[in-house]
């Protein structure tokens, strides 16, 4: 029977990967293998601020996408983002989820649009990520 | 009992089996020593399929792509030898441990692998001409019959075209690989500002691969399956691995391993070498006598022994390596269409930079396209949020190019390495220390921006520069340089140690100077030359 501690990994794979894949329902065997994974890489214990962040984004997980937008600008190297990248990298080698990162042919014009678009949604949910980033680090 | 043979040589690499082929031809009994770590772990996992065809259907695709420790997982800056996929991270097994490195200026890997650091060899097999060896103590002269002789032994493809000039012929040439979808854009807009990029001095062609097109005796021709970082399935990528398992099918040489070479010491005034190395699964040291010793264990790895044998502690030797850049691009003419999927993984074009009348050096470099390397790697670069980041780099996947440039490196004060005994009870440490000066990194940032400025022109738009660290070029040299009159730790033209008789050095450790070119074809020409030498003075 797997520990707690897995379980609570297993669960927190599903929530990444409903916010990675736009909410694509995910195989159980990849949260198996995030749990395994985050067991594998992640041997030394968070600093406080990281668990909270963790902590925070797993009791509110409509503030993934704003911290994660945040972090990404002022603290990269940060466990959240090390933890959603390794799942991108455990999606990308399951085969049913291969679709996800296949290219796909696209008029350039809208190629370029689309570009324009991803940059302000990106900009707007820093902006609000940065504000909430200071009460999720600190969360109990 | 100590076993006893004609020649012994150190290493199984790239240099080390050139050097074995004229020893045997010649009848004489070849012994090679090396520690000779192997892929057991993921080579029978990976199925003969393109990596399209893996990704969609194999349920293991995730052991070998990202290894069973994760290990092709990595996170912080960037590092040499990214491409080392979990496949291939055997190259670098137990270098820690082995041979370690004490370094805060360098970032160079070595290998105890079968086959050296060639056993991840990109492939690119280009001669050094007449300006290249224009240090050295030997002429073009010298070295074109083994240049010709390596080159019809391991399969080269390549074009004569703009690079012709500067690449040189080759008699036994193949077809050069077929290009995909981004390599052939740039070429065709090369072509129609040829005549303009040339006044700059930039010249653009098809690459000189050690990658065969056509058949040759047991290996067989590339199948683009864009899986040559992972596999060398058909064995159409030269690996220095085929040419020890074909020597092992002659009476007269043997492989063992697993032996960490230490050291040597000359008997009977020279007529003979004694040799002791480590079994690195017992730890037992074992001796081995042969008339003739032939070091190529490597630039660093040749050095440490010499270092050793000589009691030279303390005492620095030069180190050369090839400052390398690399510029990942937006090729303009590939966004929003797909690749197509026929393709192999190794560079796709190859260009060379000639300043113009100033003096200064030739730049030489390669254009890669990137796929199988997998997308949360280039993801992980970015700083936007993780969904948009991998979106991102699948839309503009295909139409991503990286662009490697090499200079040249000369020897100087402040590029060396020095071995230290071993301290209460630790291990022996290699120190090493490189420093460029400010004019040459000057010289070499001027070069970059005309580059760079040809990159735009070919349709190519630079996203950043990145310097990887020296040493990340993974083109070593220079240790125990060849000079026409040198004195101790150097060797003769003939690239026998000084100071021995009977003691000959055929790796990089002899380069005295470094070509922006990639140096692979000239160790392996070189050290056949040394083992036609040795086996001439040997019979």
């Amino acid at each position: 029977m797997a520990s707690l501690e897995t379980r609570e990994l297993a669960e927190e794979g599903k929530l990444f990967c409903h916010y990675l894949l736009g909410g694509q329902g995910s195989r159980p065997e990849v949260h198996e293998r995030y749990a395994a994974a985050c067991a594998t890489l992640f041997q030394e214990t968070p600093t406080q601020e990281e668990q909270a962040l963790n902590l925070f984004v797993r009791r509110n997980p409509w503030a993934l996408p704003l911290l994660d937008a945040a972090v990404g600008l002022i603290q990269p190297h940060t466990l959240l983002r090390k933890k959603l990248f390794l799942l991108l990298a455990i999606l990308e080698t399951t085969p049913g989820h291969t679709e996800v990162f296949t290219p796909k042919p696209c008029a350039r014009g809208f190629l370029v649009l689309r570009v324009i678009f991803l940059g302000i949604t990106c900009l707007l949910k820093a902006a609000a990520g940065i504000i909430l980033y200071p009460f999720a680090r600190r969360v109990r | 009992m100590t076993e006893s043979v004609d020649v012994l040589i150190v290493g199984s690499g790239a240099s080390a089996t050139s050097a074995a082929y004229p020893l045997t031809r010649q009848g004489l009994s070849v012994l090679m020593l090396d520690v000779g770590n192997v892929d057991t772990q993921y080579s029978p996992l990976i199925p003969r399929a393109t990596f399209s065809e893996l990704r969609r259907s194999d349920d293991q695709q995730h052991r070998y792509l990202l290894g069973d420790e994760l290990e092709g997982i990595t996170f912080g800056g960037v590092r040499t030898g990214a491409q080392l996929t979990p496949p291939r991270s055997f190259i670098q097994k137990q270098t820690e441990a082995l041979t370690p490195l004490r370094t805060t200026s360098f970032s160079g890997i070595e290998s105890l692998a079968l086959g050296g650091l060639a056993a991840g060899w990109g492939g690119v097999a280009v001669p050094f001409d007449s300006q290249d060896l224009a240090d050295y103590p030997i002429t073009y002269g010298d070295l074109a019959p083994h240049y010709e002789a390596v080159s019809a032994r391991i399969g080269i493809s390549g074009a004569r075209d703009d690079l012709l000039p500067f690449y040189g012929d080759c008699s036994s040439l193949q077809p050069p690989l077929d290009l995909d979808s981004g390599g052939e854009t740039i070429l065709s807009r090369y072509a129609k500002r040829r005549q303009r990029l040339h006044r700059k001095g930039v010249y653009l062609g098809r690459p000189r691969l050690a990658v065969l097109t056509r058949p040759l005796g047991e290996r067989r021709e590339q199948k683009y399956r864009d899986m040559d970082y992972y596999a060398d399935a058909n064995q159409s990528v030269f690996r220095p691995a085929f040419a020890v398992e074909e020597l092992q099918g002659l009476p007269n040489f043997r492989y063992a391993r697993p032996y960490l070479v230490e050291r040597f010491t000359e008997l009977q005034g020279g007529g003979r070498v004694q040799v002791d190395a480590k079994h690195t699964e017992t730890g037992r040291v074992e001796t081995f006598r042969a008339r003739k010793l032939i070091l190529a264990a490597g630039a660093l790895g040749t050095a440490r022994i010499v270092l050793r044998s000589l009691d030279r502690y303390g005492t620095p030797v030069p180190l050369l390596t090839n400052p390398y850049t690399y510029v990942p691009c937006i090729n303009t003419a590939m966004l929003g269409k797909i690749a197509k999927d026929r393709r192999h993984s190794l560079t796709q074009l190859g260009f060379t930079f000639e300043p113009e009348g100033s003096g200064e050096a030739r730049v030489y470099g390669q254009a890669y396209s990137y796929r199988s390397l997998l997308l949360f790697k280039l993801a992980k670069e970015s700083a936007l949020p993780v969904p948009a980041s991998f979106r991102l780099a699948r839309d503009l996947l295909s139409s991503f190019v990286i662009f490697g440039i090499h200079h040249e490196d000369r020897p100087s004060a402040e590029k060396h390495c020095i071995l230290h005994p071993a301290k209460n009870q630790g291990a022996e440490v290699l120190e090493v220390n490189y420093k460029t000066d400010a004019e040459t990194e000057r010289r070499q940032g001027r070069a970059e921006k005309i580059l760079l400025r040809s990159f735009r022109e070919l349709g190519c738009w630079p996203v950043k520069r990145i310097h990887p660290g020296h040493g990340s070029s993974i083109h070593y040299g220079g240790t125990i340089p060849m000079i026409e009159e040198g004195g101790e730790l150097t060797v003769t033209p003939s690239c026998r140690l000084r100071g021995t008789k009977s003691v000959y050095l055929a790796d990089g450790s002899v380069l005295p100077y470094l070509p922006a070119k990639a140096l692979t074809l000239t160790l392996m020409a070189n050290a056949e030359r040394v083992g036609t030498i040795v086996s001439k003075v040997s019979s």
